[in-house]
């Protein structure tokens, strides 16, 4: 039996401002979300769940660009990031965003992903703690200040087998 | 012993164990050659950061003004 | 992360300088290689290509620590991606790195190729290192047929590969797109 199960998947025909998974069922263990693309400009790539915009997202990211090293934290913000500078319309990135015990309604819920560009200059290790106990239902991505994910784009989600 | 490569195909599950050809030979040494290079190349830089790091520290603890790069590494 | 081992290998008591997936076929949506190695040599940094030595130089950054340092550095000058520091005569015995290599995308043509790989090494003595290389190319956008990992040296008996495919779809989940 396959460990991970295809949940839904979507290829841009168009540039598009939101991508939302919805309707996830909760009888999996984790969550694995593949995003390779481009977005318009090279701002944050942000990850919501359950509709939520309160300020309740706490991040660490720890990135490599050439050769600097650099890492920062953020609490109590609006939203999660899967990218910080790895995706631009003229940089293709790949994301690898594991979502552990999603469903789980004892803990907060919270994401390991690292993202790479093809330029040569980008590696990023991102984690986010989402402060809520609810099952995730729904996984929401989008450019911050209203950008968009260019046509093409790939969003893939995989559900993580326990047992 | 004559070197060798696996190739496994995909398509059929066949995996069969060939000996080089003289061109990939010297594919091979060219890559040792490289990667000689790219290792100490590697090795320098991190030693290069480590000094700088040094050097920051240092004039840091006794006043004195940093390089651009020796702030950058200290504080990102 | 897996859902189908398409191939695998386990280098024998002679070695071997590479090993190498062909005929990869463009059915799943990303691919994945478990590597598992050591080399016959004091050690050695595997290299990986794709489709058979391409030309184009790859652009990587490479993000490793050998414990004693942390730094990262750009790579744009080669036509292969070093995977990272693998045990050899040089690291204790029975020591073998783990390595994981993602290329997202590998059958689509749209974009520019990228691939990751991920290795960690550590003996019970001094020698370790971790890496972590993200790689793209600017116009290299043909599908991906073929994978090859290739050492300096050779891979010593017991290295192991493994090939698996992930296969996007639809099962349970809605995607809306605004």
């Amino acid at each position: 039996m396959p460990a991970l199960v295809a949940l839904a998947n979507t290829t841009l025909s168009s540039n598009s401002t939101t991508i939302t998974f919805s309707s996830i069922p909760g009888t999996y263990q984790d969550l694995y979300l593949v995003v390779v693309g481009r977005s318009s400009m090279g701002f944050f790539q942000n990850i919501r769940f359950n509709g939520d915009s309160g300020s309740n997202y706490n991040i660490v990211r720890f990135t490599a660009n050439g050769a600097t090293l650099a890492s920062g934290v953020a609490a109590a913000q609006t939203r999660g990031l899967i990218s910080d500078s790895s995706f631009n319309s003229s940089i293709t990135g790949a994301a690898f965003i594991h979502i552990l015990d999603y469903a789980r309604t004892d803990k907060h819920k919270t994401t390991i992903g690292d993202v790479h560009a093809d330029n040569g200059y980008n590696n990023e290790l991102l984690c986010n703690r989402w402060s809520s106990t609810a099952a995730i239902t729904s996984v929401a991505l989008s450019s911050d200040s209203s950008q968009t994910y260019l046509a093409g784009t790939t969003f893939a989600l995989y559900g993580v087998r326990g047992s | 012993m004559a070197l060798t490569k696996i190739i496994v195909n995909c398509e059929t599950g066949v995996s069969e164990e060939i000996e080089l050809t003289a061109e990939e030979i010297a594919q091979l040494e060219a890559d040792k050659a490289q990667g000689e290079l790219d290792a100490a190349a590697a090795q320098a830089e991190a030693d290069r950061i480590e000094a700088l790091k040094v050097s920051a520290r240092a004039k840091l603890v006794a006043g004195e003004a940093l390089t651009a790069e020796e702030a950058s590494l200290l504080i990102g | 992360m897996i859902t189908d081992l398409i191939a695998s290998t386990t280098v024998g008591a002679g070695g071997t300088s590479s090993i190498e997936f062909t005929s990869i076929p463009g059915t799943y949506t990303d691919l994945v290689i478990l590597l598992s190695a050591r080399t016959t040599a004091a050690s050695d940094v595997p290299r990986l290509r794709a489709n058979t030595y391409i030309s184009e130089f790859n652009k990587s950054n490479v993000f490793f620590s050998n414990g004693a340092t942390v730094s990262s550095f750009s790579d744009t000058s080669n036509t292969y991606v070093q995977i990272g520091t693998i045990p050899g005569t040089s690291w204790s015995a029975n020591s073998f790195c783990n390595v994981l290599i993602q290329l997202p995308n590998y059958a689509g043509t749209t974009y520019a190729k990228t691939y990751k790989t991920r290795t960690t090494s550590k003996d019970s003595g001094a020698n370790q290192e971790a890496r972590l290389t993200g790689t793209g190319f600017t116009s290299f956008t043909a599908a991906i047929t073929s994978v090859q990992i290739t050492s300096a040296n050779t891979f010593a008996q017991y290295t192991t590969a493994y090939l698996y495919g992930t296969l996007k779809g639809s099962g349970g989940a809605t995607v809306t797109v605004v």
